[in-house]
């Protein structure tokens, strides 16, 4: 197991230079340069390509990638921002860990809430138990996360006055981020596990697990629930990778530091090296989050698990 | 306790849709002893499994019903037990062995564990943990397949040993009845002859009764005290092993059935199989369900149902022999 874990790491090497190279020559054919967005209109043609040429931006395109990779790779410094001159590294620093404890705690909700509710709605298939839920989870997953945020907002900050609806001031901040970006996402855990669900319960074993006297619950939740766990992992586990780098209204709306509105903020103002080292790190979490996957179907499946085990000889 | 382990009586079955309504098993009555072995026969779709579902209770939930009959277990009636007792009764002493071992066990699962859940459900010897492990090597070890594989899960073994391991579940909890429901359809001939042997060998050493389902005729006699042969949801001629393989009066199906296997003994350049098709199980014809492809049908068979024709043990379900015990047909024509 150990040895595809190695493997897998070594695999994000690949990963992090062709997205740092696909990144960099993205933002070189957008139109206009960091010196003319950064000084304005107004100012004047000489300081435009004066602060350019300090920034590095006037170098040939192939060293410019070249320097910012190898301060990366062998001086683990993403740069400093063109804006605001602060080294990248630290503001993402700052930045991760609200992007990852509003994703997961999301994610977190969302299983908590969608497979459940999605179980029971298989195994009441096309009764009102079923109907219900599942209508409501088409409802929730077809728009935006950020709606409900609104509405969330409304009730809870200005009518009730419960939650302030701004900031990372208190652990409550993360209440209503977590909500409604868990709603939309519990909604499309629901409608996987639900179908999931309905193709394992049809299974021959589960059958076999009645005929052995398995009560009900039993022979959903021992032996149909782990069948139809895969999908449902491989869902949360996209779904969580999506969040940290692409909550970005959830994060304005409720004046959250997080990674997407610094990667949107570096796009608008042709900020190279927030944009870059920004979206290295959100392939690097979101490589790890689907090698966290890939492990954790061994750890359901012994089938997969036979694929990266060797056998320690034939018995 | 009575001899009598097993009666079906008028038992039938509907499988209902919103667009039809599928009579699979159609006033069928059989009675089956203590250590006994019932061959069901028929060609595939004729009701078969859906019979041995009904004796489970595990028909599908929305569509399966049983609109009629009753099915005697022990002196109770299944039909009418509560989902309760028939979780005491599934498994405990009702065991089933199903068709296709590749999908019949749980993939992510040891088989180990698969084996000591029927024990767990069924405790009624109050075993604790390890006495269980013990009980699970030993069934392993009745069926030939080393204890220590316990461990393994479905997908490292064969198709002929997780049969096995099927058949270890089925009777770790020592049922008086067995349910075979085609165990070696989806195993290759050599393989067939080794699981059935160990199914009758462990049958005749435990004292099980058994239901044995298959469309083998050649199983069926190995295997069987009485046969009972099923035509599109109906039991059209049932006697012992004797009456069917030794006597001359049969169904005109079951004479099909013996004309379609290849007989080593006698010289024929051309197998007979029976022309036609199983009638569609929503719409039977108004009389015998076997006249359209019946050889020896007459205008009557077509229009109105057949009687039972009985002679000791054999029971034939055809007009031809109406009563009589003759074959009528020449009447007729005369």
């Amino acid at each position: 197991m150990h040895r595809f874990i190695i493997r897998r790491l070594l695999m994000l090497i690949p990963i992090v230079l062709g997205v740092s190279l696909l990144i960099f020559m993205i933002i070189d054919m957008i139109p206009g340069d960091p010196g003319s967005m950064l000084l304005g209109a107004g100012a004047r043609q000489e300081d435009i390509d004066m602060l350019n040429e300090e920034l590095g931006y006037n170098q040939p395109f192939f060293r410019r990638y070249a320097n910012y990779m190898g301060n990366a790779i062998f001086r683990f410094d993403l740069g400093r921002s063109y804006a605001t001159k602060r080294p990248v590294l630290d503001e993402i620093g700052n930045r991760l860990p609200v992007s990852l404890i509003v994703a997961s705690s999301a994610i977190f909700f969302s299983l908590i809430v969608g497979v459940p509710i999605g179980v029971l709605s298989a195994v009441k298939q096309n009764t009102l138990a079923d109907r219900i839920p599942t209508g409501l989870a088409l409802l929730l997953s077809s728009q935006p996360g950020f709606l409900i945020g609104i509405v969330l907002m409304l009730i809870f900050s200005l009518r009730l006055n419960l939650i302030t609806p701004h900031g990372i001031a208190n652990w409550t901040n993360y209440i209503m981020p977590m909500v409604s970006l868990g709603l939309p996402n519990a909604g499309r855990q629901l409608r996987f596990t639900r179908s999931s669900m309905l193709e394992t319960i049809r299974q021959d074993y589960v059958r076999t697990a009645r005929a052995k006297g398995a009560t009900e619950r039993t022979a959903i939740w021992r032996h149909a629930m782990k069948n139809a766990l895969l999908p449902v992992i491989t869902i949360a586990g996209n779904n969580f990778g999506v969040l940290i780098g692409g909550a970005i209204a959830t994060e304005t709306l409720f004046g959250l530091p997080g990674l997407g509105s610094f990667i949107v903020t570096g796009i608008r103002s042709k900020d190279v090296p927030v944009v870059t080292g920004g979206i290295i790190v959100f392939a690097i979490i979101f490589a790890l989050v689907m090698l966290a996957v890939d492990v954790s179907y061994a750890f359901v499946d012994p089938r997969i698990r036979a694929k990266y085990i060797r056998r320690k000889g034939l018995a | 306790m009575s001899e009598n382990l097993l009666t079906v009586k008028n038992l039938s079955v509907e499988y209902r849709t919103d667009l039809e309504t599928v009579k699979a098993v159609n006033n069928i009555s059989f009675t089956l002893n203590r250590g006994e072995t019932l061959g069901l026969v028929g060609e595939t779709g004729a009701g078969k499994t859906t019979t041995a579902l009904a004796l489970m209770r595990l028909l599908p939930e929305y569509t399966g019903r049983i609109p009629n009959g009753e099915i005697i277990f022990d002196e109770k009636n299944l039909v009418t037990a509560s989902d309760a007792e028939m979780r005491m009764i599934r498994g405990g002493r009702i065991a089933m062995i199903f068709q296709d071992p590749m999908t019949s066990l749980n993939p992510v699962m040891s088989v180990g564990d698969q084996i000591s859940e029927a024990l767990e459900f069924h405790n009624e010897l109050k075993r604790n943990k390890e006495e269980i492990g013990k009980r699970v090597d030993e069934v392993l070890n009745m069926v030939g397949i080393p204890p220590g594989r316990k461990y393994d899960y479905p997908h490292q073994f064969s198709g002929g040993m997780k049969q096995r391991v099927v058949i270890a579940m089925a009777l770790a909890c020592e049922p008086d009845l067995l349910i075979a429901d085609e165990p070696t359809t989806a195993l290759d001939v050599t393989i067939q002859a080794q699981v059935i042997n160990m199914i009758r060998e462990l049958r005749d050493r435990l004292g099980t009764a058994m239901i044995m389902i298959t469309h083998d005729l050649g199983i069926v006699a190995q295997t069987c005290d009485n046969v009972a042969v099923m035509y599109a949801g109906e039991l059209i001629e049932v006697g012992t092993a004797a009456d069917i393989y030794k006597s001359g009066d049969h169904h005109p199906y079951t004479a099909g059935l013996f004309g379609s296997i290849p007989n080593l003994k006698t010289r024929s350049r051309r197998l007979t199989p029976i022309p036609g098709l199983m009638p569609d199980m929503s719409n039977l014809p108004p009389g015998c369900s076997f006249s359209p492809r019946c050889p020896n049908r007459n205008e009557l068979c077509e229009t109105t149902r057949s009687s039972i024709y009985r002679n000791g043990t054999h029971a034939v379900n055809c007009r031809l022999f109406d009563g009589r015990g003759r074959w009528i047909k020449e009447e007729k024509a005369q």
